[in-house]
């Protein structure tokens, strides 16, 4: 008996495009990163130091497809969510504890308060994802 | 978990409130918009599972983060806008502005380091979609006029393709982009 066959729509095509470019950037860089291991040679540095940074677009890409067109329903949606904001805070987070040295007692009173607040809710997002992971694996 | 609002108090006394944080506050605006953004879309699709009402409590403690740092980054700016009067101060100088006037500068003010169109700003300063591109136009051209009464002229820049920004003297840095 033949199984009707649901075609993907043209977001779940797109996400998974760049999954599928994500995923073979990052073997590209886990081969070109043992290469260099083997021989720390100028150029195969270059060549990996292109690739990290080809990945982390490739990543950025496959994220905000998914934010964009993901449905919460499946499974893959949610660490990247997570993930997504786990990053955003975090580099909030680094910038406010850079804080200018002449800003205001009270400004800098207001910055520590800030970064207590979204490292709680990084961690809260962390233990999230973490059970999302869990849920897809 | 805390989620503490409000600003915590004036200056400390004998506190010199003078201050180069004023580029670095409006970075920390942009990011805090793109963690609202990302926290937005999660919850326009988290409706209805566990994790909405936590997400929401979360947006909740970032805009009103959001709107703590736009009011300083005005006061760290020096122009400070009564949007009830629609009077603006710099410098110690004040200028009556028109309700639109006032409601546009104050928009440009609380989102520096970007651009907007003008049909973005007719939507999201003045909530009118019907205005068109050269009714905006003219506004921000005799807003800019009026501005010179009080030195802040330049304050307003025009990103070319991109539309209107605050000028990176004044904390913005839309043309950069």
């Amino acid at each position: 008996m033949n199984e009707a066959v649901r075609t993907p729509t043209i977001p779940e095509s797109l996400i998974s495009a760049r999954l599928l470019m994500l995923q073979s950037r990052r073997l590209i860089l886990a081969t070109l990163e043992r290469r260099l291991r083997q021989q720390p040679v100028g150029s195969l540095r270059v060549r990996v130091d292109h690739m990290r940074d080809a990945t982390a677009s490739a990543h950025a890409n496959y994220c905000s497809s998914m934010l964009r067109w993901g449905s919460s329903d499946t499974p893959e949606y949610w660490p990247v969510a997570f993930t997504c904001l786990i990053t955003t805070a975090n580099s909030l987070t680094g910038k406010l504890r850079g804080v200018a040295p002449d800003l205001p007692l009270s400004d800098r009173y207001l910055v520590a308060t800030d970064v207590e607040v979204l490292e709680q809710l990084v961690e809260q997002w962390r233990d999230s994802a973490r059970s999302s992971i869990a849920a897809v694996a | 978990m805390a989620l503490e609002a409000g600003r915590a108090g004036t200056e400390f006394p004998g506190e010199d409130v003078t201050t180069s944080a004023l580029p670095e506050v409006a970075g920390w605006i942009s990011i805090y918009e793109e963690l609202a953004l990302v926290l937005r879309s999660v919850i326009a699709r988290a409706n209805g599972s566990d994790q909405a009402d936590e997400l929401r409590a979360s947006l909740g403690w970032i805009e009103q983060r959001l709107g703590v740092w736009r009011d300083r980054h005005s006061e760290l700016a020096g122009v400070v806008i009564d949007r009830k009067e629609h009077t603006l101060t710099y410098a110690g100088r004040s200028l009556r502005l028109t309700r639109r006037e006032a409601d546009l500068l104050d928009f440009l003010l609380r989102h520096p380091r970007r651009p907007f169109t003008s049909a973005q700003l007719a939507t999201l300063a003045w909530q009118n979609s019907r205005l068109s591109d050269a009714q905006v136009r003219t506004y921000i051209m005799r807003l800019r006029q009026r501005l010179r009464e009080v030195g802040l002229e330049e304050i307003i820049t025009v990103v070319r393709n991109r539309g209107y920004g605050i000028a990176a003297g004044h904390g913005g840095g839309a043309s950069d982009e």
